[in-house]
């Protein structure tokens, strides 16, 4: 089998990533006005904001809640967790591609932007 | 106008579909609108970045396989917009919002340059002689233009300067939550010499990252409402999916001038509520 190129499975990756977003996107959405009968975003409610400092912890609590009773809320930080993993892995799946072509200049540069990233999400 | 879930979605909706129509992103349009129904601004923009993902990533996956996106040269820059939008989106949750009205106003006239851009036919010139540092990075690139029914061949010169200038992008784009595309494009454009498709497609998959760089900042500072920004994305991305595949049908000029009014009202509005608030 021919091995995909980069830009096939970087192609891949974002589509996939944004579509299932949508889809789990709009289902919360349903949620929420199905739920409170109404169409109106209320600001106030502390329910809804996201509050994490570790962005891997709360994947971690979001899957659990949804695989739990989930609700509204649950569902939409679901969307939205997939949503920022989309480029995450994309950066990932860059780094694991230019290994296998053993192009260490853009190993060290992807792993650069990676390790950017990846500190930035643990530690605010 | 009310903040509720369906005037948020066709708010996103449209913004995403001119951003896609335009190749700018959505945050342009949608901060304002969120500003004037009277979210906090730095709730907009902390919110809006998220969904810059969605309207990225949406373009970029087709943009990508078509190899119109040159990826090492967007892998070399994130490194620069990356560290530019974390350091941009800190500054945003310190100053007060006063000062951001007048600069996401100053920055929205940026987005002059991307139209006056489409309005000119580039001639592109090939077979430039590389620097070395853009040579050691293998900054180069093909693809085929439809358009001009030929493969066009380019090389990336002065990558030592469009790195840094990069994070200047970033710096705006994290500050602003928007993608600061028209930005982007110009540093390909005019620093790294890239042709204008390529340099429209590579800008698109960057910000993506930049807006994740943005987020991860803005998804701890407790601004993100989940029913807020889940509603901006589904109608940005909606928008954009839409607008990518009706691009051939559309005419420029109308487009434009759509654009352009939407873009003065949205100024005027922000230097009003920047001279406004306290």
């Amino acid at each position: 089998m021919r091995r995909p190129t980069l830009e096939e499975v970087i192609g891949y990756i974002l589509i996939i990533g944004v579509t299932t977003s949508l889809i789990i996107e709009s289902a919360g959405l349903a949620l929420y006005v199905v739920g409170k009968g109404a169409i109106e975003i209320d600001l106030s409610d502390p329910e809804a904001y996201v509050r994490s400092r570790d962005f891997f912890a709360y994947i971690i609590d979001v899957v659990s809640s949804v695989l739990g009773n989930p609700n509204y809320v649950d569902v939409m930080a679901l969307g939205l967790v997939l949503l920022m993993l989309t480029p995450y892995l994309r950066v990932v799946a860059s780094v694991v591609f230019f290994a296998f072509s053993r192009n260490y200049k853009y190993v060290v540069i992807t792993l650069i932007v990676l390790a950017m990233l990846t500190v930035s999400l643990i530690a605010h | 106008m009310s903040l509720d879930v369906a005037t948020i979605i066709l708010t996103s909706a449209f913004a995403g579909f001119i951003g896609s129509l335009i190749g700018l992103g959505g945050g342009t349009i949608v901060i304002p609108v969120l500003s004037i129904l009277g979210v906090p601004l730095k709730q907009a923009i902390a919110n809006s970045m998220i969904t810059l993902i969605a309207t990225s990533s949406g373009s970029a996956s087709a943009y990508v396989r078509e190899r119109l996106t040159n990826i090492k040269a967007a892998m070399y820059l994130e490194i620069f917009t990356v560290i530019g939008a974390i350091i941009g989106a800190t500054i945003t949750l310190l100053v007060p919002s006063k000062y951001l009205y007048f600069f996401f106003a100053a920055f929205l006239s940026s987005s002059f340059y991307g139209i006056r851009r489409k309005m000119l036919t580039s001639a592109f010139h090939d077979g430039t002689h590389q620097d070395r540092l853009s040579k050691w990075l293998e900054l180069e690139g093909n693809y085929y233009d439809e358009s001009l029914d030929r493969e066009v061949s380019y090389k990336i010169v002065r990558a030592h300067l469009g790195g840094p200038a990069m994070t200047i992008a970033g710096l705006a784009a994290g500050m602003l939550g928007i993608g600061a595309g028209a930005f982007k494009v110009a540093i390909h454009e005019l620093i790294l010499k890239m042709p204008p498709k390529a340099s429209s497609a590579t800008s698109n998959f960057i910000i993506g990252m930049t807006a994740l760089a943005g987020s991860t900042v803005f998804i701890a500072s407790g601004l993100v409402n989940v029913v807020l920004a889940g509603s901006i994305a589904v109608g940005a991305t909606i928008g954009s999916l839409a607008g990518s595949r009706l691009l051939p049908k559309i005419s420029d000029k109308t487009i434009r001038v759509l654009f352009l009014v939407v873009l003065i009202y949205l100024i005027l509005q922000m230097v009003y509520k920047g001279v406004t608030s306290t």
